[in-house]
């Protein structure tokens, strides 16, 4: 509905989620990130700035992706943080999840100035 | 305070929504609720009406109101709207056994995050099915915590699970804990 994806680095994503993040947009959220982690990203900045609204199945949504990336070693992280987020965030504990960050520029450089996880390298070729 | 009556679902809840932003502008909630106490008490109305828009069955005309009260220290709203209802404990009890199970959905949680902002909520389904009432409160104090929503696993992130992913096997397999036997 209102949010735009940003390719920062081969492996990592901003993902500027506008105005809300709730059941009318959150299938479509869940479906784009899929698409991005499927083409290698696997560090995901949620900017919150400027969001009035992330519902429960929004914040369902995020644990979904945080579920798909955490045994690849990717992350979920949370940016600019507004209010109404904040207070989600707060009531719902899932600060203990998802790292924050004042700024997109401040989770981009504690991405690149991580160590990188090493992705299991599975066997190819015909079984 | 007036008020808010619609009649086009697909609009319900932008128009709830704006309603809140023209109420927090004008400083309508600032003797009653915090700020975060307001956002709490958006989330709840967000909630619920999301619960309606995705979940109501309207056998006739849609109407769906919304009226909120202001008192010293906090809120009273009332939402009243032309649907059948629902089971509203049965529900709750269908989302609290889903949360509670092995693989919650990403869904099922608005009621109980309802229930986790509001004090003293009553319900009320017309016997006819041919509408539906609930109202609660939001005090000033009294907000609690809504971590029950996921489960203690979700909120514990276990980094064994991803360094046993990376491992040198790539397998995927977590590494064995030792039974009991074993040690």
């Amino acid at each position: 509905m209102s949010f735009t994806f940003q390719k920062a680095s081969p492996t990592a994503a901003v993902v500027r989620i506008g105005k809300a993040l709730d059941f009318r947009n959150a299938a479509e959220f869940k479906a784009a990130c899929q698409d991005h982690a499927r083409q290698g990203t696997r560090y995901f900045v949620l900017d919150f700035s400027g969001t009035g609204i992330l519902d429960s199945t929004g914040l369902g949504v995020i644990f979904s992706l945080y579920r798909q990336l955490t045994p690849a070693g990717g992350q979920v992280v949370f940016a600019s943080v507004s209010r109404p987020v904040q207070v989600v965030v707060q009531l719902t504990r899932t600060y203990k999840v998802f790292r924050q960050f004042p700024t997109v520029e401040a989770a981009l450089e504690a991405h690149s100035a991580a160590p990188q996880a090493q992705i299991p390298q599975r066997p190819t070729g015909t079984a | 305070m007036p008020t808010h009556v619609f009649t086009d679902l697909d609009r319900v809840v932008d128009g709830v929504h704006a309603a809140f932003d023209a109420w927090t502008e004008s400083g309508a909630f600032d003797r009653a609720l915090s700020p975060d106490g307001v956002e709490v008490f958006r989330l709840a109305v967000h909630e619920w009406v999301a619960n309606l828009v995705q979940h109501a069955v309207f056998p006739g005309p849609t109407e769906v109101s919304f009226g909120v009260t202001v008192f010293d220290d906090g809120v009273r709203c009332a939402i009243a709207d032309t649907s059948a209802g629902f089971d509203f404990v049965g529900t709750v009890a269908e989302q609290q056994t889903q949360l509670e199970g092995p693989a919650p959905s990403e869904r099922g949680r608005g009621l109980l995050m309802v229930l986790k902002c509001a004090e003293d909520l009553a319900y009320e389904r017309a016997a006819d099915g041919s509408s539906q009432r609930v109202a609660f409160t939001v005090r000033r104090t009294g907000i609690g915590s809504m971590a029950h929503l996921f489960r203690a696993a979700d909120l514990a992130p276990d980094p064994s699970l991803a360094d046993s992913l990376r491992s040198p096997s790539g397998d995927g397999l977590a590494t064995p804990v030792p039974s009991p036997a074993d040690r």
